[in-house]
């Protein structure tokens, strides 16, 4: 990823089919996914204290 | 090929051009399951009407009874962190994390038996006993793979992942509610069906880190990691580490100057200063927020009502999650001990200001005083893995780490234990229940003073206790590895 953004001249294509930044992507998504879902019912707990 | 032989050490080692940004989010998964934990309440709230189901019948279990299973566990994270401190090392982090899973997936399946039959002592076991296990297992298990792999960015690395730890409640805690909801009747609290479908979720997301995680070639440093940067950061402590094949055990690869083994370390005054530190942070933290939903609501009178509160709860847990990141990576930037001088000093003044801020009284003051001092002590833990490496090398420092943890629990259970002691002794003095909560804070405060001049007191640890090059390289301080 870092090799096709630096170099500025990638296409969407050749990034999306960069196995791994597809890997790398796919990995942070299985935790965030459930980490952001945990986060929003958090954040909508929260707008308790101010209204 | 056998499961023994895929969960392998020698199988871990990831080739030279191997991706290490996978290994945050390997060990995020062990620890957003395993901070289950601090969302326990919502799963064993149901315990004390499993046979009432809509009111708690006078055969049902008490209130007090079931609110002993969070400290059961929290020790036990602790004393199995202790215990098989050197076995993880040993093993490496993938069989040490599936062992984690394993215990804490039985510990939830053990306790649905226990909750089914009525058997309390089957709910401390499974939970308490073989869940804690699990916890001290996982809490301990990626520390040495993120340092390795992040020699230039340790407490980033580590932060990112500990929030997880933190995180894990947010996740848990509407995670157990719509299972509940889902598996609730008339006739059933659903709470065994819960348990199960927690149990087998958890492993389940936990295999992902189990199979993610990979440790690098032995003297492998990112590109970017240059010698004369290693040298400038701490004295050649990172001298690269001759005499290891690529590919193999680094069970085999030689210590280097600075390097302490973990039965030295254990004896050094550098490992029981910061036992102190750990300890007395968690102490104050885990104190305040023990506190934290009765304490608003007695402080604001006729301000705040029980939803503003269970607010408030969700912001500190929101601002712990991502305090930990946050201050973590920013220890990499201005040095372990002046960040630790920082964080300390500042979460102590912001506890001690939080009941004046109430006095004004101002809402807004308060919540942020107390926000901010629990992420900065969050912050400290997060970071913990890189100041052991700072002053232990990085030859043990899971094991090191790991024998922290237990100085970890004991903060953990004695600092809400604490409060409730300072709190009946106000109350029993004739102080008003808001002044008891602002006492309590007082005493938070006065235990991070303590932690801040222990922090203070560390300094390098003594040359003598380091690695000699003439030992052979099993005994490298003087006891086996």
């Amino acid at each position: 990823m870092t090799q096709h953004f630096g170099r500025g001249r990638d296409s969407l294509a050749d990034i999306v089919t960069d196995r791994r930044f597809l890997v790398r992507l796919l990995s942070w998504l299985v935790v965030l996914i459930p980490a952001a879902w945990g986060a929003a019912h958090a954040v909508a707990e929260s707008l308790s204290l101010l209204f | 090929m056998g499961l023994t032989d895929v969960l392998d050490r020698s199988r871990c080692i990831a080739p030279a051009n191997h991706d290490r940004w996978r290994m945050p989010p390997a060990a995020l998964a062990i620890y957003l399951a395993i901070g289950q934990v601090f969302a326990l309440s919502t799963l064993t709230a149901p315990f004390t009407r499993l046979i009432g189901v809509s009111s708690s019948a006078p055969q049902d279990w008490s209130a007090s009874a079931v609110s002993w299973l969070f400290p059961v566990a929290i020790t036990f994270l602790g004393i199995s962190a202790f215990v098989f401190s050197r076995w993880i090392d040993a093993v490496g982090p993938r069989k040490a994390m599936f062992a984690s899973a394993s215990c804490f997936a039985a510990g939830f399946l053990i306790t649905a038996v226990g909750a089914r039959m009525h058997i309390i002592g089957l709910v401390y076991f499974g939970y308490g006993v073989v869940g804690g296990t699990g916890l001290g297992l996982g809490y301990a298990s990626p520390v040495t793979a993120l340092i390795r792999w992040f020699p230039d960015r340790p407490a980033a690395a580590t932060g990112l992942a500990i929030a997880g730890f933190a995180g894990g409640a947010l996740v848990g805690q509407p995670f157990a509610q719509m299972l509940l909801d889902y598996f609730s009747s008339a006739t059933d609290t659903g709470v065994v069906s819960a348990l199960v479908t927690m149990g087998v979720s958890y492993f389940a997301f936990m295999m992902f880190g189990v199979f993610t995680i990979r440790l690098p070639e032995p003297g492998w440093t990112p590109a970017s990691y240059t010698s004369a940067r290693r040298e400038a950061e701490d004295g050649g402590h990172w001298a690269p580490r001759v005499g290891t094949p690529a590919g193999r055990s680094d069970a085999e690869r030689r210590p280097v100057a600075k390097d302490v083994h973990v039965t030295v370390a254990t004896r050094t005054r550098q490992f029981w200063l910061l036992a102190l530190i750990v300890g007395l942070s968690v102490a104050a933290g885990a104190g305040v927020l023990s506190q934290a939903s009765p304490a608003i609501q007695d402080l604001f009178p006729g301000m705040l009502g029980a939803a503003a509160a269970a607010g408030f709860i969700a912001v500190l847990a929101l601002t712990d999650t991502f305090g930990r990141a946050l201050w973590a990576a920013w220890t990499d930037g201005i040095g372990r001990r002046r960040a630790f001088l920082l964080y300390l000093s500042l979460s102590a003044a912001l506890l001690a200001y939080a009941p004046t801020a109430a006095a004004t009284p101002s809402i807004v003051a308060y919540v942020t005083c107390v926000a901010l001092a629990l992420a900065m002590c969050g912050g400290l833990l997060a970071a913990l893995p890189a100041y052991v490496r700072d002053l232990f090398g990085d030859l043990h420092v899971g094991p090191i780490h790991a024998r922290l943890l237990i100085a970890w629990s004991a903060g953990a259970v004695a600092g809400p234990a604490l409060g409730t002691l300072i709190r009946k002794f106000q109350l029993a003095g004739g102080v008003t229940s808001a002044d008891s909560y602002r006492w309590t804070i007082y005493a938070m405060a006065g235990l991070l003073v303590i932690a801040l001049i222990a922090n203070w007191l560390l300094r390098a640890v003594d040359p003598r206790h380091h690695f000699q090059p003439t030992e052979p390289t099993g005994t490298a301080g003087g006891g086996r590895r």
